[in-house]
């Protein structure tokens, strides 16, 4: 799915800006890339430059999804198109899963995403395509209050 | 880490590797020794996550 916009949503479902807080827009885009990703389908966004566009609240439904986020002038659209309709997928539901031994844990990762006292690190990618795709972590000695608490030998 | 995926013929796949990390207290060769691309790279994505 592509969703290609020259604005800021501003009428019905997910608009911007009309009574209600940022939080709950952001939790509406973030619902639906959920969705979409437990249904296999990738949705990219397609912003033109200039536009009020909420890139940060749309772009979270292609980070969950695997989709491409395109922010482009008028004249590089349908290039940007073609792109996001050429891309080539061999699977979906992709989690990666990464676990620590546990006396470490991950760090400035978001709660949700963590387990087992931070040692194991989620994330669900969506579909995947043909390109390499990095993400990087950083991680760190659990306290001493929590290395306590684990009854170690 | 444990890589799970759906292929598009419906068939899953459960990929599981594991990787045994060796760990120094020379902070100084540590740092001669370091990939600064990757550095670098995790530097962008950590203040990425800030910026939101």
């Amino acid at each position: 799915m592509v969703v290609a916009t020259d604005g800021a949503a501003n009428v019905g479902l997910g608009s911007f800006g009309y009574g209600r807080g940022s939080e709950s827009e952001d939790a509406y885009y973030k619902k639906l890339g959920e969705l979409a990703a437990e249904k296999g389908v990738t949705i990219s966004l397609i912003a033109v430059v200039g536009g009020e566009c909420n890139i940060q609240a749309l772009s979270t439904m292609c980070e969950r999804t695997g989709g491409l986020v395109h922010n482009v002038k008028a004249n590089e659209f349908l290039e940007s198109m073609t792109e996001s309709l050429n891309e080539k997928f061999i699977a979906s539901h992709l989690t990666v899963s990464i676990q620590l031994p546990r006396v470490l844990k991950f760090r400035n990762e978001d709660s949700s995403s963590l387990s087992l006292g931070g040692s194991r690190f989620t994330r669900k990618m969506g579909n995947a395509n043909n390109e390499p795709v990095s993400f990087y972590f950083e991680y760190e000695l659990k306290s001493v209050k929590e290395l306590l608490e684990m009854n170690l030998d | 880490m444990v890589i799970s995926y759906t292929q598009r013929d419906g068939s899953k796949f459960v990929r599981v590797c594991n990787l045994t990390q060796e760990v120094s207290h020379e902070k100084e060769s540590l740092e001669g020794s370091a990939n600064l691309e990757i550095l670098s790279a995790n530097a962008i994505q950590q203040s990425s996550k800030i910026a939101r």
